[in-house]
């Protein structure tokens, strides 16, 4: 079952999305600022990780940086999510190491087909016939 | 070599001068030469004649004895005189008289010169040179001038220079021959010459004196002019042109001349004193204008700067906003996704539809989306207090009112984290004017910041006047026992999403703008807001606000006003914003809404309708008792009479009755509204409708909307290119009885009155395609059966002063979009059709005063 590292400070953007994302058949996991997902990116092993990119402590740029500066942590696909939709943003995302980006409100099938290419396995079945039905 | 025309003056004065010098003097030389040659041949000739006459008394013995020797001898002896060139002897024929040998008898030859040897022919050959032709010419001449009494005669003739000397011979009374002799004018011209080098010499003296005469007069006439000249050079050269020459020194024409250039020196002169004030004009005025120049682009600088800033303070302001805008929005996408899958889903796969699942969603859909009206309402606040357009409404209200209300609104938010609600208020706090809505907006807004924050605790507002510079303040104190606020975030709280960045977002949502509006109204109040805090400690809010406000006060005033709360003169007069709805002063006195007179001798019934009543949109008067109701209905005239029937003294029978038989009043409906009950009564005395007590007021408000309109249909023509715009207010306006015809511009809207005739009333956006608002207005009052329509604009324009004159003068209100409230706007409505049902219905009782 693909598990996905959701880093998300907002409760009820977090509520919507794993509500979402487990029905979809995902596994998933949470941190709450840019710190928790360095260090649960390592513990926690997932297959990709959801990153706001507006976070406390530590934000989302910062987090991924030091994600993919990581020996241990490296391989994992990082999608950016981002309330701020400028142009510049998905710049600063990727050149901060993220492998894809996902502006809010987030495009359910978009989303997928960013992730797809990205995960080790397939999409989960669910989430597999949500995309092919949308 | 110059010529005569091209020499200075000096050197013209000093040739003409010496030339005429020269000239006379060689003019007396002349004349004196000529006068000196003509006397000394006048001289010669008269001496000449004496030697002949001495010769002619020596020589006859001589010539009588032939003694030639003698003769010859006294003919040398004349030899000093050396004008004689020859002497001779003739004879009596004036022939040369010879000896024997054909040679002179006697001859004097000057200078001793041989004789030529005697010829025959011509005796007088023997002379030297010229002179043997000479002489016989000569005597020829003479012989025949003297013909006849040569023995007599002593005769001179002249040939060229010399002259010819004859003088007869006599002896013994005979004449025995003649002496002749030739002189010239040799002597004279030796005589010259000796004297020529002296005479050069002096005419050279005279001529030297006369160039020095000359140099002397020329010096007399020119040396003026030559100092007049160097003084103009002086002048011109150093250009001071502020002296004058010294015009005594001067005479005749130089005098002349220095008046004049005197007088051109002044003209000069003042010129340059004006040319050098102008100049000096010019340079301070260059001064000051670059000064100004420099100060003002140094302001431009400074504003471009500040515009540059805001600017990016905007941008930012924007990118913050649309975020906290996206944020909520995406979990709204979200859920609403969420529950169209479990919908599709279900029929996919026949799951059981999850109740919870699905009231979950909905819940927090609703939560976001009240979160985003918040946002966007404060957003709009915001801007609004920015640009100056919001306007605040005071009204007396009491304080412990406003406190209890707040106290109800604060309870449900304190209850979330367990937190106590203490109102500590300071006795007299008394009454209050203020806006009432904003004011409560600001502490609620303060005291849920500390309900957030705090867990388990206790928020206490203390509220207490204090009197400051004379003037009346009241301050509100909200205490918490909460987290407090780290020292450095003190200074930031009060600004915009100051709180965004920091991890307390998570833990205590809010929209960011909360306090930073909270500021904003308080300062346009002309009151001021601050915290105290310690992290841990809780924190303190104090707001301070005057006790009195000036109505309608503008947030540019205010903040200005803000820098100094305390020295600021609450009660000072503040603009309302022209255009606004003057109704919203106070309702309840606007003159333009329709009138309910109520009469009653119970004041809880008044009480109870006014506010009712008032909020549909009329105005009351009210009176207690029969007599004092009719006064106030002939007075006042009201659309209708709200009447009781048992009242002390006359009751509300004798009051209908005197009202339906009163012809000034008779036509104004009066409901009754009774206990006791005897409808049909009632309407046989003229009663319009009948309400037992107590009152059903929407019964009450449709019955008097019967009459508001008076009979004619309520109608009411939208004209508004914004679809939504047009779809809400005919919604809201159908719900209140009207039929209401839409349209999308100024054009389709006057082809809709062509069609449809006259609506009671119209409502127009102004910014439209094509045909705007303003000519839509234009057209309406140039005709005159659609001049009377009341039209109330409504527009999200910034208006200028002359569109807002020209509002103000052809139509009933304004109001902004985006600011008004649906009930609000019903009742501007209903207020202006109510006027002008009494406008176009001229005389009819039913219906309010015109204001």
């Amino acid at each position: 079952m693909a598990k996905l590292l959701v880093v998300e400070d907002n409760d009820m953007n977090w509520d919507m999305l794993s509500r979402w994302l487990r029905k979809r058949g995902f596994d998933l996991a949470r941190a709450v600022n840019g710190e928790e997902a360095v260090v649960m990116a390592a513990d926690e092993a997932p297959d990709l990780i959801l990153m706001d990119m507006g976070l406390p402590i530590k934000d989302g740029y910062q987090a991924t940086r030091e994600i993919k500066a990581n020996e241990a942590t490296r391989a994992l696909p990082v999608i950016a999510l981002t309330a701020n939709a400028m142009a510049e943003d998905e710049e600063r995302a990727m050149s901060a190491g993220c492998d894809g980006y996902q502006s809010k409100p987030i495009d359910f099938p978009q989303l997928l087909r960013t992730m797809q290419p990205l995960l080790p396995g397939a999409l989960p079945e669910k989430a597999q016939k949500f995309l092919d039905t949308h | 070599m110059l010529k005569f025309s091209e020499y200075s003056i000096r050197g013209k004065m000093n040739a003409v001068i010496f030339f005429s010098n020269a000239l006379l003097l060689v003019i007396i030389a002349a004349s004196f030469s000529v006068w000196s040659y003509l006397a000394y041949k006048q001289s010669l000739e008269s001496r000449m004649m004496a030697v002949a006459g001495q010769l002619a008394n020596a020589t006859p013995l001589g010539v009588a004895t032939d003694n030639h020797g003698a003769v010859g001898a006294f003919l040398n002896g004349y030899d000093h005189e050396k004008a004689i060139a020859v002497a001779t002897i003739l004879d009596r024929d004036l022939n040369l008289m010879t000896r024997a040998d054909g040679s002179p008898f006697a001859i004097y030859v000057r200078g001793d010169q041989p004789l030529a040897r005697p010829a025959p022919a011509d005796p007088w050959a023997v002379l030297p040179g010229d002179l043997g032709p000479v002489v016989a010419r000569a005597l020829a001449t003479l012989g025949a001038e003297t013909a006849g009494e040569r023995d007599a005669t002593r005769a001179v003739t002249w040939a060229g220079n010399r002259a010819l000397v004859v003088h007869p011979l006599m002896y013994e009374g005979g004449l025995i021959g003649h002496v002749l002799i030739l002189s010239d004018l040799h002597p004279f011209w030796d005589l010259a010459l000796d004297r020529a080098p002296f005479f050069a010499l002096a005419l050279l003296g005279l001529l030297a004196v006369a160039f020095l005469v000359a140099d002397r007069v020329q010096r007399l006439v020119t040396k003026p002019i030559v100092d007049l000249a160097r003084t103009v050079r002086a002048i011109t050269d150093g250009q001071r042109f502020d002296q004058q020459i010294e015009g005594r020194r001067y005479s005749g024409e130089l005098a002349e001349f220095v008046l004049d250039f005197n007088a051109l020196l002044r003209v000069v002169n003042a010129r340059d004193k004006a040319l050098e004030r102008s100049n000096a004009t010019l340079a301070k005025r260059v001064e000051e204008r670059t000064a100004e120049l420099l100060r003002k682009n140094k302001a431009l600088a400074v504003a471009s700067e500040q515009a540059q800033a805001a600017n990016i303070a905007k941008t930012q302001f924007v990118q913050v906003i649309t975020h906290e805008l996206r944020t909520p929005l995406n979990a709204i996408k979200g859920y609403n996704d969420m529950l169209l899958d479990t919908f599709e889903d279900e029929d996919d796969d026949d799951e059981e539809i999850d109740r919870e699942e699905v009231l979950h969603c909905l819940n927090q859909t609703r939560l976001a989306v009240r979160h985003n009206i918040d946002l966007v309402n404060q957003v709009l606040d915001f801007s609004s207090i920015e640009a100056g357009k919001l306007t605040v409404q005071p009204r007396t209200h009491d304080l412990r009112e406003i406190l209890a209300e707040i106290e109800s609104t604060i309870f449900e938010y304190a209850k979330k984290n367990d937190n106590r609600v203490r109102l500590d208020i300071a006795d007299g706090v008394g009454e209050i004017e203020t806006d009432k809505t904003r004011l409560k907006q600001c502490l609620i807004n303060v005291m849920g910041n500390a309900c957030k924050f705090t867990e388990k605790g206790e928020i206490t507002l203390s509220v207490d006047v204090r009197e400051r510079s004379g003037v009346p303040w009241v301050r509100f104190v909200v205490r918490d026992t909460g987290v407090g606020i780290p020292p450095d975030k003190l200074q930031t709280i009060f600004e915009p999403f100051s709180q965004v960045d920091s991890s307390m977002s998570r833990k205590f949502p809010g929209t960011g703008l909360g306090l930073a509006l909270v500021k904003k109204v308080v300062t346009m109040f002309g009151g001021r807001v601050w915290a105290e805090s310690a992290e841990g400690q809780g924190s303190a809010f104090f707001i301070e606000v005057p006790r009195t406000l000036g109505a309608g006060t503008v947030a540019e005033g205010a903040a200005a006003a803000a820098l100094a709360p305390p020295a600021q003169d609450p009660a000072s007069p503040c603009t309302a914003r022209p255009g606004a709805p003057d109704a919203a002063a106070d309702p309840a006195r606007d003159r333009t809404r329709p009138l309910v007179l109520l009469i009653d001798d119970d004041p809880a019934f008044h009480d109870r309708l006014r506010p009712a009543l008032v909020d549909q949109g009329y105005r009351t008067a009210h009176a207690y008792n029969g007599e004092e109701g009719l006064a106030q209905a002939r007075e006042l005239a009201p659309l209708a009479i709200l009447l009781d029937i048992i009242m002390p003294g006359k009751d509300g029978w004798q009051v209908l009755e005197e009202v339906k038989t009163d012809p000034a009043l008779s036509r104004i409906p009066v409901v009754v509204a009774t206990m006791a009950g005897n409808a049909d009564l009632a309407i046989t005395l003229g009663a319009a409708d009948v309400f037992p007590k107590p009152l059903d007021a929407d019964l009450l408000m449709a019955c008097l909307d019967r009459w508001r309109f008076d009979g004619r249909s309520a109608h009411a023509l939208v004209i508004d290119d914004d679809a939504f715009t047009r779809d809400l207010l005919r919604r809201g306006l159908e719900k209140h009885g009207w039929t209401v015809t839409e349209a999308a511009d100024g054009r389709q809207g006057l082809a809709a009155l062509e069609s449809t005739g006259a609506p009671a009333v119209i409502l127009l956006d102004l910014m439209m395609p094509e045909v705007d608002g303003f000519q839509v207005v234009r057209r309406l009052r140039e005709r005159p059966d659609w001049a009377a329509i009341p039209v109330i604009v409504m527009t999200a324009k910034d208006l200028s002063r002359e569109e807002q004159a020209f509002l103000n003068a052809n139509v009933g209100s304004v109001l902004e979009k985006g600011t008004f409230e649906a009930r609000a706007l019903l009742a501007q409505i209903e207020g202006l059709v109510g006027v002008t049902a009494t406008d176009d219905d001229a005389g009819s009782p039913p219906g309010p005063t015109p204001p």
